[in-house]
């Protein structure tokens, strides 16, 4: 399982999500902190490619044990590709949350949408608030 | 007191002392390497042994013929309630409760319909089969062994098959 951390080049949704700008697309996974809430997850739903996503809305499921939870998009786009490792072995998202444990690739449908959302300190605040 | 008969679906043993001398067995076990778990844990634990636990599997609205619990119940007795179970018995429960296996990726879950008909009464993620698991009341003729079943798992239809209790059982260790 990863150590807890919240990289400086990544934009962060309020609901625990992250996502990493790549020229017209985003790639879009789960916060260290969301997995560590979760447990070890032991399935992820994932959307179908070409799906169209919205910004704050749901976007597919992953699940513990324990618990189910929704994946929510912080961008508007469609979706180009999705983490079939992460389909066929989802603790990767555990062990490597920004990295390996990404969940999907959109293309985005609104680029000024990443100007509202946190960067890693306001995102650090957010959860030493909680 | 040392017990054997825990309902857990794992070998061990329940300890039972004067409530003042709880913390202190609690912590002279734990520092033997002993790690505690929770129920999440035991959940799986006995959902692989397939033990109904009540609240899920067996409630005030279920009866024990129906549950497979028939072994627990002496109807040669006179007991309240052993006339009906005798009438469950004689002609054959309407539905049955019934372990499955996922074959599609789904974890399923309490109170899910199951699409030919019933309800999923307990499910979570099986360790040990790395699938979903779950037993749930199905109508009496789709209680066998290799049945398939459809569990609508939040409005997606996922597979799943009727497989023999238990669901998993430990190769036997001497």
């Amino acid at each position: 399982v990863a150590d807890e951390s919240y990289p400086d080049d990544l934009l962060y949704h309020p609901e625990h999500d992250w996502a990493r700008l790549d020229g017209g697309d985003a790639v879009l996974g789960i916060t260290w902190f969301a997995q560590d809430s979760l447990g070890e997850l032991v399935h992820y739903e994932p959307p179908d490619v070409g799906a169209t996503i919205g910004k704050d809305a749901s976007y597919g499921e992953v699940e513990s044990v324990k618990a189910v939870s929704d994946l929510i998009s912080p961008l508007s786009g469609e979706v180009v590709e999705v983490n079939q490792r992460v389909v066929d072995a989802p603790e990767t998202v555990n062990e490597d949350p920004y990295g390996g444990g990404w969940l999907i690739r959109i293309r985005l449908a609104d680029p000024s949408e990443a100007d509202a959302l946190l960067d890693a300190a306001a995102y650090k605040q957010l959860l030493a608030e909680q | 007191m040392v017990n054997r008969t825990g309902y857990t679906g794992e070998e061990g043993c329940e300890l039972m002392c004067m409530a003042e001398d709880a913390a202190a067995l609690w912590d002279t076990v734990t520092a033997r390497a002993i790690l505690p778990c929770g129920l999440g844990a035991r959940d799986t634990l006995r959902l692989e042994a397939c033990f109904p636990l009540h609240g899920n599997d067996i409630t005030p609205e279920t009866d024990p013929i129906s549950a497979g619990l028939g072994w627990t119940c002496a109807l040669q007795k006179d007991f309240t309630g052993v006339e009906e179970l005798r009438r469950i018995k004689e002609r054959g429960p309407d539905e049955k409760l019934v372990p499955f296996v996922m074959e599609e990726r789904a974890v399923p879950r309490t109170d899910m319909p199951i699409v030919e008909g019933g309800r999923v009464t307990s499910g979570s993620h099986s360790p040990m089969l790395d699938v979903g698991i779950g037993m749930g009341y199905v109508r009496a003729d789709l209680a066998a062994p290799d049945t398939e079943l459809t569990i609508d798992v939040r409005g997606r239809q996922r597979k799943a098959r009727v497989v023999a209790k238990p669901i998993y059982k430990r190769p036997e260790s001497n």
